[in-house]
């Protein structure tokens, strides 16, 4: 009898206790914390690290996910890998329009996308440490010439990687009419690639074409697929110089000299000029876009794909970037989100977000 | 209630089950959120994800195009490309935002396997790979041989520089699976030994098709004029011969460094080329530059003309011009902002009305000397200063007064007339007025270190002057000639018509700072840029021969102490020739290669590289054939000789020369272009074996 009892109390306890194991285990799996795939521009992974933290603590059932490509791989995942993405932001908010609109969602008539939220801006610096070769004497007067100097050694973007590498050589271009010295893109950039990518002069403009391969000749120039890759080699001390992203700069604790807004990039007044220079490929890379790209002031864009998986969590985040703690993330890593952002269509955006954006002029 | 030690021990035993059921359930709440979160944050599957690790795997359907740089095409299925020797390493990638992925062990097929079914693959050429889905990315070749990338540490995703050889492959299998589809069938990557990644970029997912691509794609420019002429094709290939002898540089403002040839080059080679005559041109005429978009430009003869700062450039900084620029663009100091036509497609020599009715398309044969508008008339500011000297002081050197010499002649004093052998097939002389003709006609100028301007026409224009009076036919040179120079005192310079060719920088001058050359030097002296040194700048020149010789003879000859020199056919022509009958006679008796051979003594060819009578002399030809010669056999000793009809004779002396010509005409590639035979005053035949064609070494044992 006893014997019996004890077979029951085990039996009952086994069972008892396998039923807590199992709802523990399946409270656990059943736990839909739902994805948010953001894809971004690598110049926006560090704010976006810490957004993605006060995010996911203001929506603990959303794990958001964020990955730094190249601006053009950025919307390339969506338009030729059909890769579903929940947002997608560019730092350079055009490759939306050019990109996503003409480009029809497989079997349907619908586009990709069909507006960009302009929501930030950036501007051209030349970044350096205090190991930098001259370091002591460089400033927004002589940096040109500095950087002229042999020994110095000066990083880029490549620039058919990252809109970070031809916004450079615009730059660069921009500063030889800027401070008068006709050689200055030829000295520095031309002279030490080859094949050459050459910068040539037709009434005020000038039009850079980049050549299909990208090899620096000898070691003045290195080039990177990103500024991932130049920060590194900055903070290392095998560069002296690179040119990047102001907040970049400022979030990785570089020295950096301020360019003027006629050549920086960052100033909407001086549009004009920086659309006096082209870059142009020589090499089709991709099938939907062409990657030749005209001067212009450097806007952040972002948009919500139209196939995208968690079109209302999309949202959500989008509000949390351009009015709540996500801004102030932004802010604090030194990349001032605009209030009000800019739309080139305010009818498409989401309803939901519309009061948070203009429309362009 | 006192428990039984029965009871005790289930109790221990249900104690013990609770215990651990309860670990075992904490244990799984502790993992299960890792659990969940882990294929989020790790885009790559682990190598334990992939256990199907069988190298017996099937591949799946793919369709591989490899084009090679000559066109050849193979299009790859599945087993063809199972067939080709497979290549595994680990290797894995980092993107462009820092993230290390698909770190694995990779098999495929490495790029230059595949390169080699089509040609393979030279440092001149890229590889182009594209993608199912239109991406595509261009490799060097040194990317091509695993060279050149960027490396990370797998681990760290630091830079690291690669210590063992790397292999760029086109793969099928990652750790021993196949690739899923969004990556595969075939996916570049570049594996290692070290495991060490690359960037993403160069990861081409998707493959489908790699091309080997001619980094200088090939163009043709039509240059025809306005009146009835046929229009001739310069292509890349004649353009490039352009260059390389009279490449001219322009640096813009901008320090790009243009390079091509002069827009008068390219009249000038319409012209030599029988496009267009001397005649029609002397009428005046402008050039009008056409781009491929319509747009064009026109030019003036007299600011074209020998001007050096009018250019046709094909490259830019030291490459070949891209989009939009390319093929080529006209630039240069003299060229105005709307004359900088792009994209040029078509040189038009816009002629005269007067012209355009006389337009003929051979050149003139009339030795008169009508004088170029661009010469005779005042030269515009644009015109080089040193490209053409005035008419007045050249065509007719009488009327100036420091080239009177005849009234009260000095010792040093030039001859005013003096005479020029031109010899050719025929020697034929030109008179100083008739080479005053021709500097009006082209012109060329060099100052030397003594600042010196010495002024006449060049070497080339010369040798077309030959040609159009009779000295020698076009024909007779097509394949080559050499261009000797001979002075007064015996002096010779033998120059290749590769160094001849259209090259104003070697010319005979015929004035020095605009006045007659003194008879030390003069009435004529070779000169020009392009010499060597003043040992080539003869003086008194007396004769130029014409001699036709194959472009393409090359002569290593090894002397007796081993060492080797290469002889071209300037070196050749530069040793006295012999011409003398001769011919073979086969084994069969067959009697052939008969006629009058031109070409140098191989005793006195060889006796500077050191042959003895106690040497032999090993003779080689192109196809391999190899024959040994006796010292004696040189002179004929112990030849057999034949008459015209085959009876065996004693010839009385024979020579064994190392023949460039056959009947005045340069031998062919095939049996030239240079032939070893017995020739003498007789002209009879010798044995066949006494004969090798196609000679190309010679080496004295």
């Amino acid at each position: 009898m006893k014997k019996t009892y004890a077979a029951a109390a085990v039996i009952i306890a086994v069972v008892l206790l396998a039923s807590t194991y199992f709802f523990v285990f399946n409270n656990m799996f059943n736990t839909q914390q739902q994805v948010l795939k953001v894809y971004c521009a690598t110049s926006l992974e560090y704010p976006l690290a810490v957004v993605e933290e006060d995010f996911e603590k203001a929506y603990p059932d959303i794990d958001l996910q964020v990955q730094g490509h190249g601006t053009i791989q950025v919307i390339r995942h969506i338009t030729e890998l059909n890769q579903l993405i929940d947002v997608a932001l560019a730092a350079d908010y055009s490759l939306i329009p050019t990109m996503m609109y003409p480009t029809k969602m497989a079997g349907t008539d619908q586009s990709y996308g069909s507006y960009y939220i302009r929501f930030a801006t950036n501007t051209m610096v030349l970044a350096y440490t205090n190991t930098s070769r001259y370091a002591d004497e460089i400033n927004a007067d002589n940096w040109y010439s500095i950087l002229s100097r042999p020994e110095v050694k000066l990083g880029f973007a490549n620039p058919q990687l990252a809109a970070l590498g031809y916004r450079a050589l615009t730059t660069i271009q921009l500063a030889q009419d800027y401070y008068d010295e006709p050689t200055l893109f030829h000295d520095l950039i031309t002279a030490n690639m080859d094949p050459p990518i050459n910068s040539i002069a037709n009434d005020g403009n000038y039009t850079i074409t980049v050549p299909d391969t990208q090899q620096p000749k000898g070691d003045k120039l290195t080039l990177r697929s990103s500024e991932i890759d130049l920060i590194a080699l900055l903070e290392s001390g095998y560069l002296d110089y690179s040119l990047i992203y102001l907040s970049n700069a400022r979030q990785y604790g570089f020295g950096y000299v301020s360019l003027p807004d006629e050549i920086n990039l960052g100033s909407a007044q001086y549009q004009s000029n920086y659309e006096r220079v082209q870059v142009v490929y020589d090499h089709q890379r991709f099938a939907t876009v062409n990657l030749d790209r005209t001067g212009e002031t450097i806007y952040y864009g972002l948009t919500i794909p139209a196939n995208a998986p968690n079109p209302e969590l999309a949202e959500k985040f989008v509000e949390f970037l351009l009015a709540g703690q996500g801004k102030t993330d932004f802010d604090d890593c030194y990349h001032p989100v605009y209030s009000p952002a800019y739309t080139d269509n305010i009818q498409n955006v989401p309803a939901n977000l519309q009061s948070l954006v203009t429309a362009e002029p | 209630m006192r428990m039984s030690s029965q009871t005790k021990g289930i109790t221990k035993l249900l104690a013990a089950i609770v215990i651990v059921i309860i670990v075992v359930a904490a244990v799984a709440a502790w993992q299960a959120p890792s659990l969940f979160s882990q294929p989020a944050t790790s885009p790559s599957p682990s190598p334990s994800a992939n256990p199907s690790s069988s190298p017996a795997v099937t591949l799946p359907e793919m369709t591989l195009t490899v084009i090679g740089a000559n066109g050849d095409q193979v299009v790859l299925h599945a087993d063809d490309i199972a067939a080709l020797d497979a290549y595994t390493e680990n290797a894995g990638y980092k993107s462009s935002g820092g993230y290390i992925a698909a770190v694995g062990s990779y098999t495929g097929v490495p790029i230059l396997t595949l390169c080699d079914l089509v040609g393979g693959i030279t440092s001149t050429q890229t590889l182009t790979i594209t993608a199912s889905d239109g991406y595509s990315m261009v490799y060097t070749y040194d990317q091509a041989n695993g060279n050149g990338f960027t490396t990370y540490d797998p681990v760290t995703g630091s830079e690291k520089e690669a210590t063992q050889p790397m292999t760029m492959t086109a793969n099928y299998l990652m750790d021993g699976a196949v690739l899923p589809s969004e990556q595969g069938p075939l996916r570049i990557g570049v594996l290692g030994p070290e495991g060490l990644l690359t960037e993403g970029h160069f990861w081409t997912k998707m493959v489908s098709k790699i091309e080997v691509t001619n980094n200088v794609r090939d163009w043709t420019v039509t240059v025809d004029s306005t009146g009835d002429t046929e229009p001739y094709s310069m292509d890349r290939q004649d353009w490039t011969a352009d260059y390389n002898h009279f490449t001219l540089e322009w640096t813009d403002d901008n320090g790009n460094v243009w390079a091509g040839t002069a827009l008068w080059r390219w009249v000038s080679w319409y012209n030599y080329n029988g496009g267009i005559s001397n005649d029609t041109l002397d009428q005046g005429y402008s050039v009008k530059i056409i781009s491929g978009d319509g747009y064009s430009a026109t030019l003036e003869d007299t600011s074209v003309w020998l001007n050096d700062n009018i250019i046709v450039a094909g490259t830019l900084n030291g490459a070949v011009l891209s989009e939009p620029y390319w093929p080529l663009t006209i630039v240069g100091s003299d060229v105005t902002g709307q004359q900088k036509v792009k994209n040029i497609v078509e040189i038009q020599i816009v002629l005269n009305p007067s012209a355009s009715s006389s337009a003929s398309p051979s050149p003139s044969s009339s030795p008169a000397a009508p004088t170029t508008p661009t010469v005779t008339t005042t030269p515009a500011p644009t015109v080089a200063p040193t490209a053409t000297p005035s008419p007045t002081a050249t065509a007719n050197p009488t009327s100036n007064p420091t080239a009177a010499p005849t009234a009260t002649p000095s010792p040093s004093a030039a001859p005013s007339q003096y005479d020029l052998l031109i010899t050719g097939t025929e020697q034929v002389t030109m008179s100083s007025t008739e080479f005053e003709a021709e500097v009006s006609q082209v012109s060329s100028s060099y100052t030397d270190s003594k600042d010196n301007v010495w002024t006449g026409t060049t070497l080339y224009r010369l040798v077309y002057w030959a040609t159009t009076n009779g000295a020698i036919t076009d024909a007779a040179i097509s394949d080559g000639y050499v261009a000797k120079v001979i002075a007064s005192d015996g002096t010779v310079l033998a120059l290749n018509d590769s160094r001849v060719k259209e090259n104003k920088d070697i010319f005979i001058a015929n004035l020095v700072n605009g006045e007659a050359i003194d008879a030390d030097s003069g009435p004529l002296r070779l000169t020009g840029d392009d010499l060597g040194g003043g040992k080539e700048r003869l003086k008194c020149i007396t004769e130029i021969q014409i001699i036709p010789m194959n472009r393409n003879i090359t002569l290593t000859v090894t002397a007796a102490n081993g060492t080797s020199v290469t002889l071209f056919a300037n070196d050749l022509a530069s040793i006295e020739s012999i011409t003398a009958n001769g011919g073979t006679r086969s084994s069969s008796g067959k009697l052939s290669n008969y006629g009058a051979y031109t070409g140098v003594s191989m005793l006195t060819l060889l006796q500077p590289f050191g042959l003895t009578s106690s040497n032999t002399i090993k003779v080689t030809a192109s196809d391999g054939y190899a024959t040994t010669y006796t010292y004696g056999a040189l002179s004929g000793e112990g030849a057999v000789a034949y008459d015209s009809s085959g009876n065996q004779v004693t010839a009385s002396s024979l020579t064994m020369i190392l023949g460039y010509q056959l009947d005045g005409a340069s031998l062919a590639v095939d049996p030239g272009p240079l032939r070893s035979i017995l020739v003498g005053p007789d002209g009879y035949y010798t044995t066949g074996s006494m004969s090798a064609k196609m000679v190309v070494a010679i080496e004295i044992i």
